[in-house]
């Protein structure tokens, strides 16, 4: 049990769940910024954003994931990084469940164009990469660019 | 007024008969024969001796009496005839009830009293206090002196008193009352002598006692004038030998005593003074031995509790204790000041050889007293003097030190002032010629290890400066110092160099030279000139030393002044360098704050920095999305495949809109076609009946598939207009574009449709 305690909060799965949410994000990004047109209708599809604001939305959303993505690969500013990302997928999975509700034919957009359509297990795999987050947010701390920046310079105060 | 004889006066007596005034005349003549007797009487008492028999007799009475009392005295006088001695004495002891009885007081003014009184018979036998046998009372008419009464006793013929014998009676009183008057005033007079005689008397008493004491008054002038003149004399000597002299001379004088001598032993001193005068060789000779002294003390001792103390003196006759003394000794007096002095004084046989009297002997006292005094006065005079003369003597010694002391003083005051060396040795210099009188001096200090030594002349050449520098001079101070050895002057001590010692080396002028040692590695030496070793007296010699003391001090506190001098401008240079250091180590402290400061902000900003890495912040969110938007936004920009930020769809005329019923209409009569414009997923979902799907994604490919047939009139209704995306608007522009100018959407939509009960249907 304390060794599961310790495994689970181990920094380095903490490292390795940051590493792999950051290229999650950016592969997420390559599709959408390629093909914002097809994201436009994604997103329109969900009918949740209002017409004016939706191509607007397709533009600016995937440069955020890709930014973020990238950051928590890096290691800089990880937890405001993650706290967009968390806030991202909070948005995603409402958006999922509100159309699965909603019973609309639609699917995913959240990697490619033609997916399957979304489904419960959408929203699991939303919830299970906000846990990934949350664990990061809690638990990491290796190999953090802007730390091993900033650290020889707080180290003037000893 | 009538003219025949004599008549009588109205309310006078009645004429009187010739029988009556033949008996009348008869009665006078008796009245004036016993009135002849009675001027004979001296007294009252032969007065009344007299008279009784004589008015008895022609009377014819065997018994009578009269009583009699003076006024002032009271006293009373009865004399009786035959009533007996009982009568008298019952009449003595009642005489005065008697009088107050016939004679009240006051009662005599009256003139009826004025007439003498008669008592008859019963009237006189009623009164008891009357004798027995009294037949008849006549009181006497009161007068100044005397009241009284005769009484009568009965006639031998014992026949009562006729008027005529009464009227007789009545003159016979008034004469005796004028008798008595007489014989009154011829007492008094008498009195009067008798007291004049005893006046005389006591007069020639009082006169005999006067020439007594006029003698005796004049024996005592002759001593006061002696002992006068013996306070003149000796009051104007003072000392205590001419008053010995001149009170042996007055005692002399004053007995006329030819030889005499006074000795004198005062305590404190050794012989006794003396005084003779004796021609005899041996007298004084014997006065002036030791043992005459054991001699004085033993007639001393031999008066016991006489024996003279303080200023008292006992004159001794006793010829006995007298034997001892030299010379023919007749009488002596011993004497004592105090009981620690004796004085014996003696004198030869009078000139006729009378002996001392009482007076004389108290007169010897008295002038003793007077010598005593004046011996008294002449120690205290010598004891003043002395305590003058010493008293002088120390003014002077005062006078010397006060000098002396005065010199110090100014030179302590000059002295204190100077804080260098040679100025010193000057102003010490100087003060000491000044107070020594000297003609000149130097002052010559020389220090082991400097060769120049510190010198200061005064009023001597010039030359001496110079000589005193030299090796010579120098040697000369080091043997004077040898010499003296251990007892030469230690440190700040000075010794004057024993007059007679040579003073090889030295100036010549040197007559005198002291040496003082201000430390133990400085010679000093003052010499001067014109005043020789010997003549320094003690005075001088502690007065030198003194002053030289005062010089080293200052010397000293010189020495200490340069030292301090020096140091203290050490001090200041090393002040000077400190307060660099300070001013250098100030602005160091600043700049230190200054980086300090800095260092702080760098941190605090570190701090911040790496605070900020902890933990999501809005700004890194707000950076991030801020960043992301304006990549994104110039991505689209140049983005071959960028789309419109805002559809234009949104901004374009919408195209006509037709409604359900309009459609259906148009539709069932095929003279439209409804275009769903959605996604295929939708349409595959639900649509109205007859629709084409035409979703913008696949246009060209369906269009061109299927509707690019149609005739270019045709109607076409799109609807698929949703929340966030106006599908049927997009479609109907692009069918615009493609050439049909016959495009409208259908109003409401599919839930329009829907809502009006419609054919819908589902699948490809």
């Amino acid at each position: 049990m304390d060794r599961f305690t310790r495994l689970a909060t181990s920094p380095l799965l903490s490292l390795a769940l940051r590493l792999y949410l950051g290229g999650l994000f950016v592969s997420a990004s390559m599709y959408k910024i390629n093909y914002v047109a097809e994201f436009a209708a994604a997103i329109a599809s969900y009918q949740i954003v209002p017409y004016v604001l939706v191509n607007l939305m397709a533009v600016v959303m995937p440069w955020v994931e890709l930014t973020c993505g990238l950051l928590l690969l890096a290691g800089v500013r990880v937890r405001s990084a993650l706290a967009l990302v968390g806030a991202m997928l909070t948005m995603f999975t409402v958006a999922i469940v509100v159309n699965l509700f909603r019973g609309a034919p639609i699917s995913c957009g959240c990697f490619h164009s033609l997916e399957d359509p979304i489904s419960w297990w959408s929203v699991a795999r939303d919830l299970i990469w906000l846990a990934m987050a949350a664990h990061v947010y809690r638990y990491d701390r290796y190999l953090h660019l802007d730390r091993m920046v900033f650290k020889p310079l707080k180290d003037i105060e000893a | 007024m009538s003219g025949d004889g004599p008549e009588p006066v109205p309310g006078g007596p009645p004429p009187l008969p010739a029988e009556t005034l033949a008996r009348k005349v008869e009665q006078l003549q008796t009245l004036c024969g016993i009135a002849q007797q009675l001027v004979r009487a001296d007294t009252p008492g032969e007065l009344l001796d007299i008279f009784l028999p004589m008015a008895m007799e022609p009377l014819g009475v065997a018994a009578a009496y009269v009583a009699l009392c003076e006024r002032d005295t009271g006293a009373c006088l009865v004399t009786e005839r035959g009533f007996g001695a009982a009568a008298k004495e019952r009449l003595t002891a009642g005489s005065e009830a008697l009088f107050a009885t016939y004679f009240p007081a006051g009662g005599e003014t009256s003139p009826a009293q004025l007439a003498p009184r008669v008592l008859l018979g019963e009237e006189a036998a009623a009164e008891p206090l009357f004798p027995q046998g009294t037949k008849a009372v006549v009181t006497l008419p009161p007068s100044e002196g005397f009241i009284g009464l005769l009484g009568l006793g009965a006639k031998r013929s014992g026949e009562a008193f006729a008027k005529a014998e009464i009227e007789f009676l009545q003159g016979l009183v008034r004469g005796l009352a004028t008798a008595l008057s007489r014989t009154r005033a011829l007492i008094t007079v008498s009195r009067l002598n008798d007291s004049l005689t005893a006046q005389n008397m006591r007069l020639e008493q009082t006169l005999a006692t006067m020439e007594q004491a006029r003698g005796e008054l004049d024996r005592r002038s002759f001593q006061l004038q002696t002992l006068y003149a013996a306070s003149n004399e000796l009051s104007a000597a003072i000392d205590s030998e001419t008053l010995l002299v001149t009170g042996l001379r007055l005692v002399q004088e004053a007995f006329a005593a030819p030889t005499g001598f006074i000795v004198f032993f005062d305590a404190g001193r050794s012989g006794p003074e003396v005084a003779v005068s004796d021609p005899a060789p041996d007298v004084e000779r014997r006065l002036a031995d030791p043992r005459f002294r054991a001699a004085v003390d033993r007639l001393f001792s031999a008066q016991g509790g006489r024996a003279p103390l303080n200023m008292e003196s006992l004159v001794v006759a006793d010829a006995e204790l007298l034997a001892d003394l030299p010379g023919n000794v007749a009488c002596a007096a011993l004497f004592a000041l105090d009981p620690g002095s004796r004085g014996l004084l003696g004198l030869g046989p009078r000139e006729g050889g009378a002996d001392f009297t009482r007076d004389e002997r108290r007169l010897i006292a008295s002038l003793l007293a007077y010598l005593m005094v004046s011996l008294d006065n002449a120690r205290r005079y010598e004891t003043i003097s002395q305590l003058n003369e010493d008293l002088g003597r120390r003014n002077q010694e005062l006078n010397r030190r006060s000098f002396q002391l005065k010199t110090l003083y100014d030179a302590g005051n000059e002295l204190s002032g100077v804080l260098d060396s040679d100025s010193l040795l000057a102003t010490a210099l100087r003060l000491v010629v000044e107070a020594f009188e000297a003609a000149g001096g130097y002052i010559v200090l020389y220090a082991d290890g400097e060769a120049a030594p510190l010198v200061a002349v005064n009023r001597l050449g010039a030359g001496i400066e110079g000589r005193l520098a030299g090796a010579e001079a120098r040697a000369a101070v080091a043997r004077l110092f040898a010499a003296a050895g251990e007892h030469g002057p230690g440190t700040m001590e000075s010794q004057p160099v024993a007059a007679g010692t040579v003073l090889d080396g030295l100036p010549g002028e040197t007559a005198a030279a002291v040496l003082f040692a201000p430390d133990t590695h400085t010679r000093g030496l003052i010499g001067l000139a014109g005043r020789s070793a010997a003549s320094l007296s003690r005075e001088e010699q502690r007065l030198m030393a003194s002053l030289l003391a005062y010089l080293m001090v200052n010397l000293d506190n010189a020495g200490r002044f340069e030292t301090i001098a020096r140091l203290n401008t050490d001090l200041e240079r090393r002040n000077e360098e400190l307060k660099r250091t300070l001013d250098e180590l100030t602005s160091a402290k600043v700049e230190i704050g200054h980086l300090q400061l800095a260092k702080e902000r760098v941190l605090d900003a570190v701090r911040g920095g790496f605070a900020r890495l902890e933990r999501a912040s809005l700004a890194d969110v707000g950076l991030i999305v801020f960043v992301s938007t304006v990549l994104a936004l110039l991505f689209n920009l140049t983005n071959p495949a960028g789309i419109e930020l805002v559809p234009r769809v949104f901004f374009a005329t919408p195209p006509p809109e037709v409604s359900v019923a309009a459609a259906r209409a148009q539709s069932a009569a095929g003279k439209a076609v409804i275009v769903d414009a959605r996604p295929a997923e939708f349409y595959a979902q639900e649509h109205i009946a007859g629709a084409d799907n035409l979703p913008l994604t696949l246009f060209d490919f369906v269009y061109g598939m299927k509707l690019a047939s149609l005739p270019p009139d045709t109607q076409f209704i799109v609807y698929g207009r949703t929340f966030s995306r106006y599908w049927d608007r997009e479609v109907a522009e692009r069918l615009k574009q493609v050439g049909n100018g016959n495009v409208a959407t259908l109003d409401g939509g599919l839930a329009a449709w829907k809502a009006a009960g419609l054919p819908l249907a589902e699948g490809q």
